[in-house]
């Protein structure tokens, strides 16, 4: 079958990953001093005859040389991303053959991002983090940036950005200084200070939601989270005029460290309805619930409620497993997104073995566990004796794998990643931290 | 190309902390420091914390008048109920590396190993601990939100 082929890597793919981590050698000792001119010079020819070859011209040599501005910096993340991007189109499109799967048509590009003057501050940090160096930082360098970090949580349309610089900082703090250089995760840092950069550049307009009606089926969850955030994302199939497709229901909050765990379903009481419907097997109908241009669910759970009972994995099945006779088609992602981290194409899995190396398929394929698994919540032995397998098929670390987010038994019982929510929300803990802490906040903020 | 994107190692989940009790730890500047609820009057706080390296510690009010429990070489009760919820949060390993503790850090199995390890106690200025408390309070008054959130995909 079609899975062995992601066995193989596309075509340029080793030789991009390469340009890239020249790219991130320059984060690690700084750009003041720092061996920075060959990697630069380097990356100009690779980007020749690119749409993004006229601003490079400029800021490559200007780095080069020592002219540390900012607008050098944001096209030099702008460079990376790119090299990303032709990386993740690459892998999906393997994904998809291997998957037997189509590419929906493009979304129509997103509106040019307003300058936001908050935003001058960030690049401003950024820059200084590139100029010193991941290696070299120093504790304080972060600190003076989280007075101006705590304003820009205040700014909702800046939450994607205000969410990954909590957790960069967090995580900055906790490992500086650096005892040895090799023990800086260079390529995970690097994509963060990208990431931030490039959202940085500028605030881009929101799309616009169209409301939807039609039956959910839920197939599983992810869970997302750092000290101070917690993002969940459920994966399901939306039935809606005639046609069937994937979608998305993301909740986020920023969250304190003090409530994690189990816990941290208490900060989404809105959530209780999809957790039931997954606990017992069961649809939800939406009424008019607002949906983004690429299918993303906004979730409003006054405009959902229980369907019928069904085996939701049976009926994902003829969608979702590979080579699949009504496969959904996959939809392409914005330019923000295209980084393989991000590659996430769900698939209904049967007649599975587990082994040392991870998933042996039924044809004779394998398939390794990706670390994201929860193995607390949905241990390997229900994995080994699951009938069906939901998850998402995702690529770290220059390979594909299998991150299972549930499993079927054949008498089709679910388990599912996150699966305690359902005890929490049945009976909720005599002593709830969330209530505690949010009335101290509510006594000692507005005193 | 075997570099990874992801978080390496995978941090210990939190336990059951108690914030009725403490309702802030953290591992920051240096300092494991947070505020403990008095036993006796919900209105008042004591801002407590432990500094790496020395593992001197300072308990006082949030009014800043020092700690009536607090003798001198032993650490009050505020200090310890400070200790053990940082453990739950942290885990014991990681609280014990970034005090700064003495010999082979395996030895530090339960709370009692640090509080014997201790140094003496000093005064500080209780004011930014107390503002950091109210900066991890206001996290919780920020609204949760549907939108895609790409930028997670990291952590
Ligand atoms: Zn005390």
């Amino acid at each position: 079958m079609m899975l062995e082929s992601l066995q193989s890597l596309p075509d340029g793919l080793a030789e991009t990953s390469d340009a890239i981590a020249q790219i991130d050698g320059m984060f690690l000792g700084g750009f003041v001093g720092g061996p920075v001119q060959g990697p630069l010079a380097a990356l100009g020819r690779i980007f020749a005859g690119s749409p993004l070859e006229p601003l490079l011209v400029e800021s490559l040599p200007a780095l080069a040389r020592g002219e540390l501005q900012e607008r050098h910096f944001v096209a030099l993340a702008a460079a990376r991303a790119a090299l990303q991007g032709a990386q993740h189109d690459a892998l999906h499109q393997q994904a998809l053959a291997a998957l037997g799967r189509a590419s929906a048509t493009d979304e129509a590009p997103a509106a040019p991002a307003a300058p936001t003057p908050m935003l001058e501050g960030v690049r401003h940090w950024l820059m200084e983090l590139a100029i010193t160096g991941f290696a070299r930082l120093e504790p304080s360098t972060i600190r003076s940036f989280l007075p101006s970090l705590a304003q820009l949580r205040e700014q909702p349309e800046l939450a994607g950005l205000a969410y990954l610089l909590t957790g960069f900082t967090s995580e900055l703090l906790g490992a500086l200084p650096v005892a040895k250089a090799e023990d800086v995760p260079l390529q995970r840092w690097a994509d963060l200070w990208a990431g931030a950069m490039l959202r940085a550049a500028g605030a881009a307009q929101p799309a616009e939601p169209q409301p939807v009606s039609g039956t959910l089926y839920p197939l599983g969850l992810e869970l997302r989270e750092h000290d101070q955030l917690i993002s969940v994302v459920f994966y399901a199939l939306l039935d809606a005029g005639g046609s069937t497709s994937a979608v998305r229901v993301t909740r986020s909050r920023f969250k304190v460290m003090a409530v994690g765990g189990d816990m941290i379903w208490l900060l989404f009481p809105e959530l209780a309805l999809l957790i039931e419907a997954l606990g017992q097997g069961q649809s939800l109908a939406l009424a008019d619930m607002p949906q983004l241009p690429n299918g993303d669910l906004l979730w409003d759970a006054q405009r959902a409620s229980l369907g019928g009972k069904c085996r939701l994995l049976d009926v994902a099945e003829p969608l979702l497993a590979p080579q699949a006779a009504q496969a959904v088609a996959s939809r392409p992602a914005p330019a923000l997104e295209r980084h393989p981290v991000l590659l996430a194409e769900p698939v209904v899995l049967a007649g599975h073995a587990l082994g040392e190396q991870g998933l042996a398929l039924a044809d004779g394929a394998a398939l390794p566990l990706d670390p994201r698994w929860d193995t607390a919540q949905l241990p390997a032995e229900e994995i080994g004796k699951a009938a069906k397998l939901f998850g998402l098929l995702r690529w770290d670390a220059g390979r594909w794998a299998f991150q299972p987010l549930s499993a079927a038994t054949a008498a089709g019982k679910l388990s599912f990643a996150g699966q305690s929510a359902v005890k929490l929300y049945k009976k909720p803990p005599k002593s709830n931290p969330v209530a505690i802490l949010e009335e101290r906040a509510s006594r000692l903020l507005r005193k | 190309m075997t570099q990874s994107s992801l978080r390496s190692a995978t941090a210990a989940r939190p336990g059951a902390r108690d914030v009725k009790k403490v309702p802030f730890v953290e591992l920051y500047d240096g300092r494991l420091q947070g505020v403990v609820s008095s036993g006796s009057d919900i209105q008042r706080v004591y801002v407590s914390f432990f500094e790496a390296g020395t593992r001197d510690f300072s308990c006082s009010t949030n009014n800043n008048r020092p700690c009536g429990g607090l003798g001198g070489s032993y650490p009050c009760n505020h200090l310890r109920e400070l200790l053990d919820e940082a453990i739950e949060q942290y885990g014991i390993a990681r609280v014990a590396a970034f005090l700064g503790m003495p010999g082979d850090l395996g030895q530090y199995q339960q709370l009692h190993d640090i509080l014997r390890a201790l140094g003496t106690s000093t005064r500080a200025d209780s004011g930014t601990i107390f503002s950091r408390f109210l900066g991890d309070l206001a996290l919780l008054e920020l609204p949760a939100d549907s939108a895609p959130l790409h930028t997670a995909a990291w952590f």
